[in-house]
């Protein structure tokens, strides 16, 4: 197997160096430096810049760097010192080991800008582990902060690694060393010996052997082993044996370890009242020195604690002096967007209430005294101001909040409450009559099943409401936010309990008959792109960051809450993926069918230069849907530029290493943009299962300040206005639309507006089994 | 990191909530999510080696968890995959049929994928007989009519777990033999290997 990668590697290494050759032959030359010349060379910084030129989906140099550390490894790219990290330097000197390996061995050129793409792409899926495997082999104090937070990343995959606090990781990250050997049977140390690292098995295994009872244990990658010896200051208790050949350790020696994971507790404060404790802070350690630490000192973050008390403590480190743009504690925005979680709304004001008139001193002259409650009263009043500022509208549904901001409303005039007057949401509701007649009534959107039928039908008596989706399938309605819970197609059906049986789906949920490719002919596809943008944005800027928190919990825990916003973002992201597959699925000429796949890889595209990456993958995964990918002559007529393009794309979507491909591509991103909200999602609920909320009786407040990052992500997508940044979003208009020369299908009679009515009313086909029957009558 | 080779994929799918992550660390973790127990971001994806009989065999077990709603989503994750695990709630009618959406699903798109219909929470069942939403003939003339195995599980007692991965094994090795083979074999006790021996990865070149 390992032979096998070996052989592609080389494979792709000749296709690398044939196109150089052909296409740049003096990259290899012979280079002077420091009086010395190197014969036939390259240097490193030119290496790098070239193969950025020849992948347009390198979205960093250090990305670059990793491919090329993959031929190094491979000893097909030599350093003229031998060295064993390739440096992205321009006085860093490669050689081809040309003749070794017989990299001149030229295809014939028909084939070889395919080779070169299969190569690339080869080489772009090792090189992260190779970089990575280059960094940790990097002397610990050579280790850029970039690399450093490379290395933490990995960690979190890390069981060993995985109970321990961020924090501890991040110091980890900077002092680990990698350690390999590549033979089986190679003794690290043997029992007896005086213990002076702890060791994580990075790949392979080891075998645990005492004198006397022999083999104990085998253990395996992600397991460490060592630490009782360091921690005892005693000998080792075991021989530690390697069981396979080129086995990776990553190891931390004594003296890091004891600093850092011996005094983890040591830099835990723990507050008791009363017996029990109430609070846990940890020491942050700011490791990496280049960042600036805006608040100066020693800093402590909450572990967890009770609700209360983490208010308290909050409240004493809420900063004054600023003017209110300042960067807030991220701990006080973290509290916010998730109390409700674990402390209520009435729970929060009474709380708050609580520290109001209670900041008084007992001693100390009138004035300290004065001054005292007056900072005192000034920071509660700064923290309500910006919980108000955070849910602004949403408050106005809770009782309990605007009794208090009433109270509070006296003593700080200076709040602007005008914000959560703001109008309530209403969104239109059909409901069916089981002869089918469509009823429209306007109702909260947070209606519960009760409040419909009530309005519907007097007595409700016997009636139920049904959810029936395209398929026929009656499902199960919850209780409250009948709206929200409503998907793509489905519609609601009221009748009396007898008739449920006869219910059928009505016809416009079973998507249209008829596509409407020749509408979408003229429409250009940027116009296309540029509307489905903006709907998109439109939709994703309604929703409320908090609307993410009570989705992943379960709206139904929180009482009053809607999470719709956020719903019909989710369904649109369907809808644009069902329109794709019912437009293909619908064009029954082959040709025109060709050009509709075409356009559809171009809006693909256009969208993912506006940086909508989440209706990008709308489009994509539109496109891979099965009954999509088994039209083989529509794919056929492709172009092959088309069809690569399509395929670079398609590895974004690849899911291995956690989504890497595409958190890498988002990772260099500048607001605004739309992430792919589905894995924002799904990251949410793992650190939600994964995590109790509840540590030791004590709220798990990391946990929380997770998720309130996951949802700062949003925050951050979102804290540009679109279109007037680096990428002018024009709206279109009458004028541009009908004299652009260049775009094509352009056509007079499409006005803006039209393309827009068309987006936001899209007809789709959510039956799967439908589009692959017609798909399947298609092309058998 | 080190390319590490999974023998087998299998799919965790159904309804959100039905406890499909729960299943997962059951059985890899051997526990019911206590604890501390954090920062489990890159789970998505497990790895389990285990030992049967002379062979070991490595798992990569995706979950969906937390991405039901987004179908297509799920197909990536499928695409391939050997087997499927189809969660649903025992105590949820609902989830019944989203686990039949997903069959039909993988009976059209994944040919070969092995099917285990999985129905999940057994011990809120045990505690209370009237929660019981799905009967379990029901369930099981389901399953039989689709040819999946079909098991009622807790994640909480541990009930089932193994059996459920065990048939799965026996099935990644032994798919060429016939059914007697299955159940004599799993009477003859295989050693589910309750060691040490799983660990976390985010990363799978195989799949």
């Amino acid at each position: 197997m390992k032979q096998f990668l070996s052989d592609r590697v080389i494979k792709a290494a000749r296709s690398v160096y044939s196109i150089m050759t052909e296409r740049n032959p003096d990259l290899i030359r012979d280079r002077k430096h420091h009086l010395k010349t190197h014969r036939q060379c390259c240097s490193g910084k030119e290496l790098v810049d070239w193969l950025m030129k020849q992948n347009e989906c390198l979205q960093s140099r250090s990305q670059a760097v990793g491919m090329w550390q993959v031929l190094v490894d491979e000893g097909v790219l030599v350093h003229v010192k031998q060295e064993l990290n390739f440096h992205d330097k321009d006085a860093q000197f490669y050689r081809f080991q040309d003749s070794e390996f017989g990299l001149n061995h030229t295809s014939n050129e028909k084939d070889s800008e395919d080779e070169l793409h299969e190569a690339l792409s080869l080489l772009s899926q090792l090189g992260p582990d190779a970089l990575l495997t280059m960094i940790l082999r990097k002397c610990p104090s050579q280790r850029s902060p970039e690399d450093i937070e490379v290395i933490y990343e990995e960690l979190l995959h890390v069981k060993a690694a995985a109970h321990l606090s961020s924090s501890v990781r991040k110091e980890l990250a900077a002092v680990l060393v990698f350690e390999s050997h590549s033979k089986a049977g190679t003794v690290l140390f043997s029992q007896g010996d005086k213990g002076t690292s702890w060791y994580i098995i990075w790949k392979g295994s080891v075998n645990v052997i005492t004198h006397g009872k022999g083999l104990v244990t085998t253990l395996h990658e992600g397991e460490d082993f060592g630490q009782l010896a360091l921690l005892n200051d005693a000998p080792r208790a075991a021989t530690i044996i390697l069981r396979e050949d080129n086995c990776h350790f990553l190891r931390v020696d004594k003296q890091d370890f004891i600093r850092i994971l011996k005094d983890v507790e040591a830099n835990t404060v723990r507050l008791e009242e009363h017996g029990k404790t109430v609070l846990v802070l940890e020491k942050s350690v700011i490791s990496v020195p280049r960042v600036r630490v805006p608040w100066p000192g020693r800093r402590y973050t909450v572990m967890s604690g009770s609700p209360e008390k983490i208010l308290e403590h909050l409240l004493e480190t809420v900063k004054l002096d600023s003017n209110g743009n300042d960067p807030t504690d991220p701990c006080v925005s973290d509290f916010l967007l998730t109390h409700r979680v674990f402390m209520p709304s009435s729970q929060l004001c009474a709380a708050l209430l609580h520290q109001y008139p209670l900041m008084r001193m007992e001693t100390g002259s009138e004035q300290e005294k004065d001054a005292y409650a007056f900072n005192s009263k000034q920071k509660v009043v700064k923290l309500v101001g910006q919980w108000v500022a955070l849910y602004s509208h949403l408050l106005k549904e809770d009782p309990a909040a605007l009794d208090f901001l009433e109270v509070q409303k006296e003593v700080a005039a200076d709040y602007r409450l005008s914000s959560i007057l703001k109008e309530q949401f209403r969104e239109r509701r059909r409901a069916k009559m089981p002869d089918n007649k469509p009823l429209s009534l306007m109702l909260p959107v947070n209606s519960s099943v009760q409040d419909v039928m009530s309005a519907l039908v007097k007595p409700v008596g016997d009636h139920v409401l049904v959810k029936m989706n395209s398929a026929g399938a009656q499902l199960k309605l919850d209780a409250c936010g009948v709206y929200t819970a409503l998907g793509l197609n489905e519609r609601l059906f009221i009748c009396t309990s007898s008739e449920v049986e006869q219910l059928r789906p009505l016809r416009d949920q079973q998507g249209p008959e008829r596509g409407t490719a020749d509408l979408i002919e003229q429409m250009s596809s940027k116009d296309l792109a540029i509307e489905l943008t903006n709907y998109d944005w439109e939709l994703f800027n309604a929703m409320h960051e908090v609307e993410l928190i009570y989705y992943i919990f379960g709206r139904h825990k929180f009482p009053g809450a809607i999470t719709a916003n956020l719903e019909r973002f989710v369904r649109h992201f369907n809808e644009v993926q069902h329109w794709v597959v019912t437009e293909l699925c619908l064009c029954e000429d082959l040709v025109k069918r060709a050009v509709l796949l075409k356009k559809f890889i171009k809006i693909a595209s256009v969208l993912k230069e506006q940086k909508n990456l989440n209706l990008f993958f709308a489009v994509m995964f539109g496109l891979s849907n099965s009954a999509v990918q088994r039209l083989y002559k529509t794919w056929e007529r492709i172009p092959s530029k088309t069809k690569r393009i399509y395929c670079t794309y398609e590895r974004l979507m690849d899911p291995s290493r956690n989504h890497r491909a595409y958190r890498l591509a988002v990772a260099k991103l500048s607001p605004p943009y739309t992430p792919f909200m589905p894995l924002l999602l799904k990251d949410m609920t793992f650190i939600h299962e994964g995590n109790p909320n509840y540590t030791d009786k004590l709220v798990n407040f990391e946990k929380m300040r997770m998720l309130a990052k996951t949802v700062k992500i949003v925050r951050g997508c979102r804290s540009q206005p679109y279109g007037n940044s680096d990428f002018p979003l024009p709206k279109m208009s009458e004028t541009s639309s009908s004299f652009r020369p260049d775009s094509e299908h352009a056509f007079p009679l499409r006005t803006p507006s039209n393309v827009r009515h068309y987006i936001q009313n899209l007809k789709v086909i959510d039956n799967q089994r439908k589009l692959t029957q017609l798909s399947r009558t298609m092309e058998c | 990191m080190s390319a590490m080779r999974v023998d087998a994929k299998v799919v965790m799918l159904g309804k959100e909530s039905v406890g499909k992550t729960s299943l997962v660390e059951r059985y890899v973790h051997h526990r019911f999510l206590v604890g501390p127990y954090q920062n489990t971001i890159g789970a998505a994806f497990v790895a389990k080696p285990i030992q049967v009989a002379e062979k070991v065999i490595t798992l990569g077990i995706w979950d969906t968890a937390g991405s039901e709603r987004y179908e297509a989503m799920s197909r990536i994750y499928y695409r391939g995959a050997r087997a499927a695990i189809v969660c649903y709630d025992l105590t949820d009618s609902s989830s019944f049929q989203r686990a039949k959406f997903w069959v039909n699903e993988l009976q059209n798109c994944e040919e070969h994928c092995k099917i285990y219909l999985c129905g999940t929470k057994n011990d809120l069942i045990e505690a209370d007989r009237s929660l019981r939403q799905i009967d379990y003939h029901d369930a099981q003339d389901f399953a039989e009519e689709i040819g999946a195995q079909h098991f009622e599980t807790s994640s909480k007692t541990g009930r089932n777990v193994a059996t459920l991965i065990t048939f799965f094994l026996l099935f990644s090795i032994l798919k060429t033999r016939d059914c007697f083979f299955f159940v004599s074999s799993e009477e003859a006790g295989v050693d589910l290997g309750q060691k040490k021996d799983s660990f976390f990865y985010s990363c799978c070149h195989n799949n």
